[in-house]
């Protein structure tokens, strides 16, 4: 197995503790080597359980790609992809708050000009002006040739657990 | 009297009712620190979660208080500061309190089940389901009387420039809260903001709010007005996702209650130091019946320019007892504590030893709260008693403000103020949304079959149960109430509450004899909140019927007019036949048991 490979099982693995993982996921006429969903239910009632005053459904969408070189034209078809295709994973109905796109990018090599056009990366779509809520895009790409992890702003909060499975590193070290 | 030595008698009063009466009412109950608690036995990390002591009296604190405590001593105020002041004391320590440890220590040893559960395993189930109608009607209730505080908050009546200069600023002020609580939501979401920021953020964000309001208020709107757009408002807020405007406006709310109690101590301690509160002004004993009608520091009547006697608003009438015990109800005891401690708190409890302060010390800061506010309205007596004031709201703000300017400087008055009405009309709104989605689940639940659900009922049952038709029911019934003015609806919610309290106490005590322990304790407060509000309904149903029969044009000059008076009269009266079904029906149980017993 290569490296791109190596890191792959790594970040599944890391997220099989609370994420449903998939392996060779075909959606939408392309097939992705890993692929993972995250769901939560939040819900506030008195007294009893059927007493609700409200609930709310949150939902991760994961898209783990493995490529050997990450250049502009392939960055921007698989950011295509995500806002097309992959947005109709999101089932936006009453009680849907959001929904993360999530598109992980392994590449062996990046291109100079594409750390900057994932930094740049924003999508946001609100359902019924946000009252069958959210989903925004989110863009990492884990670049083995200079070990680091870039992703877009709503990405943040994955790059330390990227970098920390990715490269072996501690979490918090990661993020300093 | 100083300030300062009513909260300290206050305070000496509630540590030694907390570290004996509470000591020897937990001895009575049988609280067994080694004994396995829900929270342990029934653990699923969702509903039954043992936290520490000091987290489980925060959240049952903040769902305990709301505008309670400020609303009935305010009102009360006007009978003295004496009778507020002992029920307040008395009342916290051997009723209130005792009432919720009771109810948290009941429902802690059903399993974390609500008292309703315990109404219906320890009398029947007829029982339970008029104790869950009951419990409708007071929302509906507190519904009614909040709106209409609000909206008196907020109305323009044209017999004063200044006071509907400064409605009129409030009613800004609010408005560009909860606007921008929902743009901070479209903003936020999703946004990896650091923590010092969002705080920052949002102390700016209350800031212009604030500014904004003051420096530009354009909406004049009367009471009926203000009523119909908070119906409007409720209505969408209760229905809408809650990330639009539930979750970012309690969110900016968190700060208004640490700056609202921030304010509080700053004015209270700062005003007795200085000695700018140096004395209450309010009488000590004002007398077995009050009215509330305006008088100047005289003691004067005052007569509008229309001939008519000003009336003061934010003050209570009749006879003390039962007023003012129904009046107080927060302060000292209410039944809506009991749907509290056995929904949520019980399921939390670490330990049995921790029920003592959380149940009967969360009451107690509740008073110590409920003693702020009569000392706030001791600052502002002479306006509050000319009816100055629309509603009690605004007394407690221009009371604190004014204590706070007497210490930092004339210039802060107005702007304290804003922030401290914004902060109780806030809470006030919060607890309509949650009210309205409560009693929105209720009514749904009346037309729902023994063993069905909502999403599974089927025919005519399909409209009752919808969500929006609930909603507006609901809406439109605490409207309907609400259209009278809240001096009316307050009594009859109050009766309602502390009905409540008197039937948790029933069921405990009723439990507590089956479980063959001492339940003496509770027989004093039971009896004694059956008497004031089976008093006080029978004198409301008394006074309507009087209406109904006497003269059509004084009845058509009553506030709501004449379907409000009917209205208020259906409500008494189901409150009244419920309570005494309910009240025969525990005794009989409590009878039998006891000659089982014997």
């Amino acid at each position: 197995m290569d490296a791109k490979g190596q890191v792959l099982e790594r970040l599944l693995k890391a997220h099989r503790a609370y994420f449903d993982v998939e392996r060779d996921h075909a959606f939408a006429g392309r097939v992705f080597p890993g692929y993972a969903e995250f769901h939560t239910h939040g819900e506030q009632y008195v007294l009893v359980k059927r007493a609700k005053l409200w609930e709310v459904d949150s939902h991760q969408y994961l898209f783990f790609d493995t490529v050997e070189r990450l250049d502009m034209p392939l960055l921007d078809e698989l950011v295509q992809f995500m806002q097309a295709q992959a947005l109709g994973k999101v089932k936006p109905k009453a009680d849907h708050m959001s929904s993360d796109l999530g598109l992980i990018l392994i590449a062996d090599a990046v291109d100079d000009d594409v750390a900057a056009a994932v930094r740049k990366v924003r999508f946001r779509k609100n359902f019924k002006f946000g009252i069958h809520g959210w989903s925004d895009l989110i863009v990492a790409v884990v670049d083995l040739g200079r070990r680091r992890v870039v992703t877009n702003g709503a990405g943040k909060d994955m790059a330390g657990v990227l970098e920390a499975n990715a490269f072996g590193v501690r979490e918090d070290d990661a993020l300093r | 009297m100083n300030v300062l030595i009513v909260l300290l008698i206050t305070l000496v009063f509630v540590t030694v009712g907390y570290l004996f009466y509470g000591r020897w009412i937990g001895k009575q109950l049988g609280i067994d620190p080694t004994r396995i608690t829900p929270a342990h036995e029934l653990e699923d990390d969702v509903d039954y979660v043992a936290a520490p002591p000091y987290v489980v009296l925060g959240h049952h604190f903040s769902s305990i208080a709301g505008a309670g405590p400020v609303n009935g001593p305010i009102q009360a105020a006007v009978f003295g500061w004496v009778p507020v002041m002992l029920w307040v004391l008395i009342g916290g320590v051997f009723i209130g309190a005792v009432h919720d440890f009771g109810a948290l220590f009941t429902s802690v040893r059903h399993k974390g089940q609500t008292i309703a559960i315990v109404v219906r395993d320890n009398i029947d189930n007829t029982a339970k389901v008029m104790f869950a109608l009951f419990a409708y009607l007071t929302l509906v209730l507190l519904m009614a009387a909040f709106i209409s505080i609000v909206a008196d908050t907020f109305a323009v009546t044209g017999a004063d420039a200044a006071v509907d200069d400064r409605n009129m600023t409030t009613a800004a002020v609010s408005l560009l809260f909860i606007g921008a609580a929902v743009v901070w939501g479209f903003a936020l979401r999703g946004r990896k903001v650091p923590t010092d920021a969002h705080v920052l953020l949002a102390i700016v964000v209350i800031i212009i709010c604030v500014a904004g309001g003051m420096l530009f208020h354009p909406i004049a709107l009367g009471s009926f007005h203000w009523k119909l757009v908070l119906a409007v408002y409720i209505l969408a807020a209760s229905l809408a996702p809650v990330w639009i405007l539930l979750q970012p406006r309690d969110y900016l709310s968190s700060y208004l209650l640490y700056g609202m109690m921030i304010l509080s101590v700053v004015g209270v301690v700062g005003a007795g130091i200085v000695g700018a509160a140096s004395d209450l002004e309010i009488p000590a004993f004002a007398g077995f019946t009050v009215s509330n009608a305006a008088v100047d520091a005289a003691g004067n009547p005052i007569v509008s320019e229309s001939g008519l006697a000003v009336v003061n608003k934010a003050a209570a009438s009749g006879y003390l007892f039962p007023a003012l015990f129904i009046t107080i109800a927060c302060g000292a005891v209410s039944g809506f504590h009991s749907l509290v401690a056995s929904g949520t708190t019980s399921k939390q409890i670490d330990n049995e030893s921790h029920i003592r302060p959380i149940g009967y010390g969360g009451m107690l800061i509740e008073s110590i709260l409920a003693i702020l506010s009569l000392c706030a309205v001791g600052f502002v007596w002479v306006q509050y008693q000319a009816g100055e004031f629309a509603a009690p709201t605004q007394v407690f703000a221009s009371g604190l403000s004014g204590m706070i300017s007497a210490v930092v400087g004339d210039s802060a008055q107005p702007i304290t103020f804003q922030l401290l009405i914004l902060a109780v009309s806030t809470f006030c709104l919060t607890t309509l949304d949650t009210a309205t989605r409560l009693a929105r689940y209720m009514f749904q639940e009346l037309w729902v079959p023994v063993g069905e659900k909502i999403v599974s009922v089927s025919g005519w049952r399909r409209i009752p149960t919808n969500k929006y038709v609930a909603t507006i029911v609901t809406v439109g019934l605490g409207l309907g109430l609400g259209l009278s003015d809240y001096t009316i609806i307050w009594p009859l919610f109050g009766a309602a509450n502390q009905l409540l309290a008197a039937l948790a106490l029933l069921a405990v005590s009723v439990w507590l004899r089956n479980a063959g322990r001492k339940n003496q304790m509770f027989y004093i407060p039971m009896f004694f909140m059956l008497c004031v509000t089976l008093t006080s309904l029978f004198l409301t149903i008394q006074q309507k019927v009087l209406l109904l029969a006497g003269d059509t044009a004084v009845l058509a000059a009553q506030s709501g007019g004449m379907g409000g008076v009917v209205a208020q009269l259906a409500f008494a009266s189901v409150l009244f036949v419920l309570a005494i079904v309910l009240a025969v029906k525990g005794v009989k149980v409590l009878a039998r048991s006891k000659a089982k017993t014997a």
